[in-house]
């Protein structure tokens, strides 16, 4: 099949395209440009980059379109053209798959959080698909084929702790609200720390997220199904996984080694060995081969979806010791693959028992990378992108 | 056996005099009144004291626990049996409690469990109960249910409540925090969280509306606050909400202290006594509902046991130590939320036979195994 591949340089972007070279397709690229300074409306409508991919649709003639992360202006033109757009999405939550052009019937979306796929299908949406996320093993595996790399980490965390600079919206929400408004968030924050397996942010009350929008406006864009709820719910929830993190982060470090890799530099967690940031390409992998416990505590925006890292860490043959996501049971099996923690004190538990029976958390680590080399690749994912087109 | 059984205005005061009675015991009483200091009382341990060297009992019993009693009886040798059925109670943590002479019992495993997770072993974990044959013997002469939807309790909206008069005084941060974690805790069964977030209000709370209870108590204030003045709060909210969805669409029947509480399409009976009057509603209800009381996390309440020891049909929200005992479906119903509620009211107003089955289920199930006696045995088993 001939594809024309929408390249913005996201992650997995080389290993996609490996992928559909290696299943035998063709490949022609269309660059794309996504950056933060690119204007948010050209994602979504842009004469120049409508006629420009109308040109080369016509021009290479390709059987489908494809592209990381769904973008309203490709599927404006595929509609227009009357050619399928594949879209895998692995940002969690995507503004732009609220678009209204999610309806139109050139698009095959996946998302790889099933619980964000259900909630489409309840709006009656239904070329959104549950996929999950995949690990380019044969990329990984040759990373240390020829010597294994030797340990260097008891427990490591590699991931934001979304506190740069652009990441305080919630603080500026919090700052400019009236006290009520304020308490009530607090309240809400507080509880939904402690309470597992219920979304409490999506039941605001509406006059406190009035407050929250005069306090900091955000619109979706015209047009778009996003409601209030979400987006601000959706804030809430990335300062609650800060708060996690650090929490738990912190926690364990009081009895181990812990070592942590995330973008922000110059913030100190107690007895926590913050290395900085590390490329996703070259030294992630490492810190995760070379990690006898790899963490993973999911962004809670992610409300059931395996998140890209797990099967990062499976993929790079590490131990993950991960927080619960209900749609991990549809691929692996926990004790046996992977293992999941209930709550902080568990955690602890469990980084005990593995760092001491080191046999046993070998063995999970390589099953858990068994399962992913054997089912869980980009050529899989590819196999099954293309088998309804 | 001798028992002193200490007398004051208890639900089962005359139930229980019966099932000793019937199982053979020899009683005599010492009157007490529920206004009196249970704490720190000298007088009333001189009183207590003399009647026991006087009535040589061999144990001494009580409906809720009174560490005055608890005092005299450790001094004195003599066991005292405690049947604690008000929740929350606070006397619960005074010292007292660990006095070996002790064998108290609560109907909310919850509470069970958290004190012999502290190593106590005075304080076991026992149901409440019902005297079915009292009930059994009240007949109505009309075999027609007169009301399709019933509810038996208090809205907890008396004047000047405690989270009236401390509410009127808090910041707004702290009204929206209150607020906040009322909403949430209304979404969640099974489990109470109010005590544990307490944590950044708590000195503001006790600011406004100071409460001592008195010293030699281990509750904390987040104990007190929690479930004496917020999940009444909640649970008050709660039953309003419910029954107001209910009566959207279906006539409701209230007998409840608060006379003047009016909804559309809620008749409001005001109070009726629970020992002659209730048991009459229970039985001439298509449907009977209970929504437990907050700070009863687990338990199986009071109502639920008397409406199916008078052989009403049952639907209750989610209380775990249900589970215990009765099977949901065939002795009781519960529901999981409001559309549930909703629901399951339609449904079994429409399946008559399916409601009379249960109903009976449900009694049966009371009278074989949870009357006084039954627990009258359990409770002397020990002694």
């Amino acid at each position: 099949m001939k594809i024309l591949f929408v390249e913005w340089g996201s992650y997995g972007s080389r290993d996609t395209r490996e992928a559909f070279l290696k299943e035998g397709h063709d490949l022609c690229l269309f660059p794309f440009e996504v950056s933060s300074a690119y204007p948010y409306g050209k994602y979504i409508e842009d004469p120049e980059t409508e006629e420009r991919l109308k040109t080369v649709l016509h021009e290479s003639v390709p059987d489908i379109v494809f592209s990381i992360n769904y973008f309203p202006v490709i599927s404006r033109v595929c509609q227009k053209e009357m050619i399928r757009y594949i879209s895998w999405n692995y940002d969690c939550p995507h503004r732009l798959l609220y678009s209204p052009t999610v309806l139109n019937s050139c698009n095959r979306v996946y998302v790889f959080d099933k619980a964000v796929c259900q909630e489409f299908h309840h709006e009656g949406i239904t070329n959104i698909q549950y996929m999950p996320l995949a690990v380019n093993t044969d990329r990984l595996d040759q990373m240390d084929a020829s010597s294994p790399l030797p340990y260097s980490y008891d427990v490591s965390f590699v991931g934001s702790l979304y506190l740069e600079k652009g990441d305080d919206t919630f603080d500026r929400i919090e700052h400019s609200l009236p006290d009520y408004a304020r308490g009530y968030l607090r309240a809400l924050c507080t509880v939904q720390l402690e309470i597992q397996g219920y979304d409490f942010t999506e039941s605001i009350s509406a006059p406190v997220l009035d407050d929250m929008y005069r306090a900091y406006p955000l619109v979706s864009e015209p047009l778009f199904r996003e409601s209030r709820e979400h987006i601000y719910g959706d804030i809430i929830k990335q300062r609650l996984t800060a708060i996690e993190r650090i929490n738990l982060l912190e926690l364990i470090a009081r009895d181990c080694s812990v070592d942590l890799f995330t973008h922000i530099v110059d913030f100190p967690l107690q007895n926590v060995c913050n290395h900085g940031p590390v490329s996703y390409d070259t030294e992630m992998p490492k810190v995760f081969k070379q990690s006898r416990i790899n963490l993973n505590i999911t962004l809670r925006n992610i409300k059931s979806g395996i998140p890209l890292r797990a099967f990062d860490i499976m993929g790079c043959g590490g131990f993950l010791l991960s927080n619960y996501q209900a749609d991990f049971l549809d691929c692996f099996v926990p004790g046996e693959d992977f293992v999941y923690y209930e709550n902080p004190e568990d955690l602890k538990k469990k980084i005990r028992y593995y760092l001491t029976y080191e046999e046993e958390r070998k063995a999970v680590a390589r099953n858990g990378h068994d399962k992913v080399a054997s089912g869980h690749t980009y050529r899989h994912r590819i196999r099954e992108l293309l088998h309804d087109v | 056996m001798k028992i002193l059984n200490i007398e004051w205005e208890a639900f089962g005061l005359e139930d229980i005099k019966d099932a000793f009675a019937a199982e053979g015991y020899d009683v005599s009483g010492f009157p007490f009144s529920k206004h009196e200091n249970a704490v720190d009382n000298q007088e009333m341990e001189k009183r207590f004291r003399s009647v026991l060297c006087k009535e040589v009992p061999d144990v001494v019993f009580s409906f809720d626990y009174y560490p005055v009693f608890s005092k005299v009886c450790q001094q004195e040798h003599i066991r005292y049996i405690s049947w604690v059925y008000d929740n929350p109670q606070i006397l619960l943590y005074s010292d007292m409690v660990v006095n070996p002479c002790n064998v108290i019992f609560v109907f909310d495993k919850k509470i069970y469990q958290e004190f012999h997770d502290s190593g106590i072993k005075t304080v076991h974990y026992m149901p409440l109960a019902v005297n079915t044959e009292r009930l059994d013997h009240m007949t109505l002469d009309a075999q027609s249910c007169k009301y399709d939807i019933s509810f038996v309790g208090s809205l907890y909206l008396e004047e000047l409540s405690y989270f009236e008069r401390m509410s009127i005084r808090l910041s707004d941060y702290a009204k929206g925090y209150l607020d906040s974690l009322m909403a949430a805790q209304m979404r969640i069964q099974g489990y109470n969280f109010i005590e544990e977030s307490l944590g950044s209000v708590i000195e503001e709370l006790y600011r406004v509306l100071p409460i001592h209870f008195g010293h030699e108590n281990r509750a904390t204030r987040e104990y007190f606050y929690a479930h004496y003045v917020i999940d009444r709060k909640i649970t008050s909210d709660e039953r309003i909400e419910l029954l107001s969805a209910i009566a959207r669409q279906h006539r409701v029947d209230l007998f409840t202290l608060s006379k003047e509480f009016q909804l559309p399409n809620v008749y409001n009976h005001g109070a009726v006594d629970p020992y002659t009057g209730a048991p009459f509603v229970y039985k001439q209800s298509r449907i009977n509902l209970n929504i437990t009381l907050r700070s009863i996390e687990r338990g199986i309440p009071l109502r639920a046991f008397d409406i199916m020891g008078a052989g009403g049909f049952l639907i209750s929200n989610f209380q775990a130590d249900f589970l215990d005992y009765f099977v949901p479906g065939e002795d009781f119903i519960y529901y999981e939320d409001k559309e549930d509620l909703l629901k399951k009211i339609d449904y079994y107003l429409d399946h008559e036979q399916e409601r009379k089955i249960i109903a009976k289920n449900g009694h049966d199930k009371v009278a074989a195994g949870h009357t006084f006696r039954h627990r009258v045995r359990e409770m002397f088993a020990q002694v």
